[in-house]
């Protein structure tokens, strides 16, 4: 092999980017090699787009250095990143819908100047095309191609301009897997052609199917490089979801009481009415914590919406302790007593342009005693919240502060005190510490361990394994949709739990995938 | 070769809070460029800056009548403009009041024409025909806001569209059925005097100012005493959240335009029961659209809205006597107001960022 095989061509140097007090990437260090197909393996929110955004420019990282075929640079745009080489397809395509592949393809193409060539441009792509063995209508509208040929539209735009690194967003998410097949041909090939390829993806699969390397990474942190061949399925798993018990949680078991949260057969629709959860049966007792885990994207969010009701069921019912509540509306369900504190906190649970007051009563700002006949009564609204501000130590100027302006661990404890000051059957909570300092995150916990005194169930679904060995009762564990297994907390262990979330029964035997 | 790089000791950050003190400074800073900008280009056309901003000054607060008259002009944009605040809260983007204003003229008309011989007294028949006013003009808010609630339908484009079909109708009644016999102008008969707005103080001042004061009141109110205002205002900022804690978003889409609908038709009623005392071609003078902008310029709140339709209504009244004392032609004060809106939307956007030594 040539020597300039085996030098990196990009080297990421102790590169840390942080939005705020949130840290997203923490001292990332790792190489790619010329022709290589590189792996950044990760869960959501692990840091990996982040990453890829710094390297295409699209960001600017607050320290660390990379170094681009032998040279540190600085991209202040993607355009200065282009222009050195690197090319970058998103997980949303960029791309004219009525515009045919040639017109997308040679858009804000800066050597096409004043007046255009389609003829030549054409050919050239054509050309491109037939080396890639790439087969499809150019000259017909996008927004007439399949999912496949128009990421193949935004692969040919980077391999036009001439890429020496390209990378790709979670590519295979949206795709078939036959689409998925071609794709990974095609990318091989460019590596074959020296191009190397930056892959981020969260399926242990495709990590082994194609790359030469991996990075893995954890919370904002590369954990490890490795070099594919010397990894297997499972010691894969076992770094991406990690074990580090950085504090125990004192909790007190109590008894386990009446079922709360009875889930049957139920199967909701993505939005693209796609099947996004397929006859899930989980059942909630009072006085217990049940762990949902999985990798996200596996139907948890259609899930959690399904149960707090903004979401229509496809079928199969909800039972919340004597309430029948399947496709009820999100007030009358949260009337009957369930608590939901959802994934994400500023979008989905709180307004942030609101003040602290507001989003205090935020769901309960129709009832008495905080409204009568149409009008607000601010007053009662005051005191209440003095007092929940108090009895959840958020820490706030004041009742009338914006939500926007706290920070993640108080705007959990705003949406916490809004859900569990009052008596409550069920709480459902998704990912409730992501983001949240060691301090927030044991706050929560203590909340929740509370909770189950007073008689409640608790679903917690978490990608965060330590969460869930730390405080759950029980593990389920979620994979396309469907539920694969079921451990008491004593009976699991991180890589019976792992595997399952890989969507696999048992490491020799992997499961039949129901992709289709 | 050398590049020479200037680093000054200073960094452009954006500010995390805007207080009030800072947002009424940019308006502030806006209005004075703005003004130095207009008494600029009125000396490029060889006026006396002087005479002609005295001549504005003096024909919209010098007198007794030229004050009542900038609060007349003043009134109809007022409400247009509250309109516009009860639906920009909730960020349902309509931006049809000039056509919702149509239809509440067109709504106290149709009542009026149908029922020439109610002989009501003014106490019953004033408020009979402000309510119908409201009715047509939440009808034609309605419309755009069913459809965006139920259909999702853009509300922008449907809301224009319908300004366009309720002139229309408005120059084919006044062409046909509802022209006065016998008139060569586009006007119905002259309203029966039941129907006028009582004057205030013996002036020319009709009581629909005050309507629109006390309806600026019951906005603010709305939006911020009462629960459906709280929606609004919850749809306006996170539908997403909103939805999640149980606030239907259709239903406050619908109600929102429904409200916006009746205010903007009331500015209607009020505009020719007030003024013309009967529906004639052409009664407004795109008041829907100066609506938007007083909202804009009052920042979505109705004690600006009520200060900004004053100080529009003070510019167009000045205008006249600017046209009488110079040479300016009147048209100018649109250029002015041109001027005031792109220096806000300017200044509001540069003083979100604020320099930070190094």
């Amino acid at each position: 092999m040539n020597s300039e095989f085996d030098k990196p061509l990009l080297t990421v140097d102790n590169l840390s980017k942080s939005f705020g007090q949130f840290i997203a990437n923490d001292q990332i260090c790792f190489d790619v090699i010329k022709g290589h197909i590189h792996c950044l393996l990760g869960e959501n929110g692990a840091g990996k787009s982040t990453l890829a955004n710094c390297i295409y420019g699209a960001s600017k990282p607050d320290s660390g250095r990379i170094v681009f075929k032998g040279q540190e640079v600085s991209f202040s745009s993607p355009k200065d990143a282009i222009r050195q080489g690197i090319g970058m397809v998103h997980q949303h395509f960029v791309l004219s819908e009525p515009m045919n592949a040639v017109e997308n393809i040679i858009v804000g193409e800066e050597s096409t100047g004043t007046f255009l060539n389609l003829q030549n441009d054409t050919e050239k792509i054509q050309n491109l095309c037939d080396q890639y063995d790439l087969t499809f209508d150019l000259s017909l509208p996008v927004s007439q191609l399949s999912v496949g040929e128009q990421q193949w539209i935004e692969i040919l735009k980077a391999l036009y301009v001439g890429v020496d690194l390209l990378l790709l967003d979670e590519p295979t998410a949206v795709l078939t897997p036959q689409e998925v097949e071609r794709l990974f041909a095609v990318i091989s090939k460019m590596a074959a052609e020296g191009i190397s390829v930056i892959l981020i993806t969260h399926k242990l699969d495709e990590v082994l199917d194609i790359s030469n390397s991996v990075t893995v990474l954890r919370k904002a942190k590369a954990i490890i490089t490795v070099d594919t061949e010397n990894s297997t399925k499972a010691s894969l798993a076992k770094l991406l979801v990690g074990r580090d018990f950085d504090f125990k949680v004192n909790k007190v078991k109590v008894d386990r009481g009446a079922p709360v949260l009875e889930i049957k057969n139920l199967s909701v629709l993505r939005d693209n009415k796609t099947l996004a959860v397929n006859r899930v049966s989980l059942t909630v007792h009072e006085g217990e914590i049940l762990g949902l885990a999985g990798v996200s994207g596996n139907g948890q969010s259609e899930l959690f919406d399904a149960l707090v009701g903004v979401r229509q069921t496809e079928n199969g019912s909800i039972r919340l302790a004597e309430d029948e509540i399947t496709n009820c509306s999100p007030a009358e369900i949260s009337i009957k007593g369930m608590a939901s504190v959802p994934q994400d906190r500023l979008k989905q649970g709180l307004i942030g342009n609101f003040s602290v007051k507001e989003n205090l009563i935020l769901g309960a700002h129709s009832n008495p005693p905080f409204c009568s006949r149409g009008v607000l009564n601010w007053k009662t609204i005051m005191d209440f919240s003095k007092e929940a501000i108090n009895n959840f130590d958020i820490r706030t100027i004041g009742p009338e502060q914006k939500v926007e302006q706290l920070s993640g661990g108080n705007l959990q404890k705003v949406i916490l005190a809004r859900e569990i000051s009052h008596p409550i059957k069920t709480l459902i909570a998704s990912s409730p510490t992501r983001g949240l300092d060691i301090n927030a995150s044991f706050y929560v916990y203590s909340r929740f361990l509370e909770q189950l005194k007073l008689k409640a169930g608790i679903l917690l679904i978490s990608e965060d394994l330590d969460e869930l060995f730390n405080i759950a009762d029980r593990i389920a564990v979620i994979y396309n949709g469907s539920i694969l297994g079921e451990y008491c907390i004593e009976d699991a262990t991180i890589e019976k739990i792992g595997l399952l979330m890989a969507g696999l029964k048992e490491e020799t035997e992997p499961l039949v995938q129901s992709d289709n | 070769m050398y590049k020479v790089i200037i680093k000054l000791p200073y960094t452009i950050e954006k500010r995390k809070d805007i207080s009030f003190l800072l947002s009424s400074l940019s308006i502030v800073v806006a209005l004075t460029v703005s003004i130095l900008a207009a008494a600029g280009m009125i000396s490029l056309y060889g006026e006396d800056v002087g005479i002609v901003l005295k001549a504005i000054a003096g024909g919209s607060f010098g007198s007794m009548s030229a004050l009542i008259d900038t609060l007349i002009k003043a009134t109809p944009i007022l409400l247009t403009g509250l309109a516009t605040v009860v639906a920009f809260r909730a960020k349902v983007w309509n931006i049809g009041q000039e056509g919702q204003l149509y239809a509440g003229a067109m709504g106290a008309t149709f009542v009026i024409l149908t029922f020439p011989d109610l002989n009501l007294p003014p106490v019953v028949h004033i408020p009979l025909l402000l309510f119908a006013s409201m009715i047509t003009g939440a009808i034609w808010g309605g419309i755009p806001g069913y459809l965006k609630a139920r259909y999702n339908v853009n509300e922008i484009i449907v809301t224009v569209m319908l300004n366009y079909v309720i002139q229309y109708l408005c120059t084919f009644l006044l062409n046909g059925p509802w022209q006065e016999p016998g008139s060569y102008y586009y006007n119905t008969v002259k309203f029966p005097e039941s129907s006028f707005l009582p004057l205030l103080f013996d002036t020319r001042l009709h009581i629909g100012f005050l309507i629109a004061l006390i309806t600026a009141f019951l906005v603010y109110f709305l939006i911020w005493k009462m629960k459906l205002g709280f929606e609004i205002r919850a749809r306006g900022d996170n539908p997403v959240a909103a939805n999640y804690k149980g606030i239907s978003i259709q239903r406050v889409t619908l109600t929102t335009m429904l409200l916006s609908g009746a205010i903007a038709g009331l500015a209607g009623g009020v505009e020719i029961l007030g003024i013309h005392h009967k529906l004639i071609w052409g009664f407004s003078s795109g008041f829907g659209f100066t609506g938007i902008l007083i909202c804009l310029l009052g920042r979505s709140h109705p004690l600006g809205v009520v200060i900004a339709s004053i100080f529009f209504g003070a510019l167009h009244n000045g205008s006249s006597a600017m046209q009488i004392y110079s040479d300016v032609p009147r048209s100018f004060v649109n250029l002015i107001m041109g001027l005031i809106i792109v220096m806000m939307l300017f200044w509001e956007a540069v003083f979100k960022y604020r320099l930070r030594r190094i």
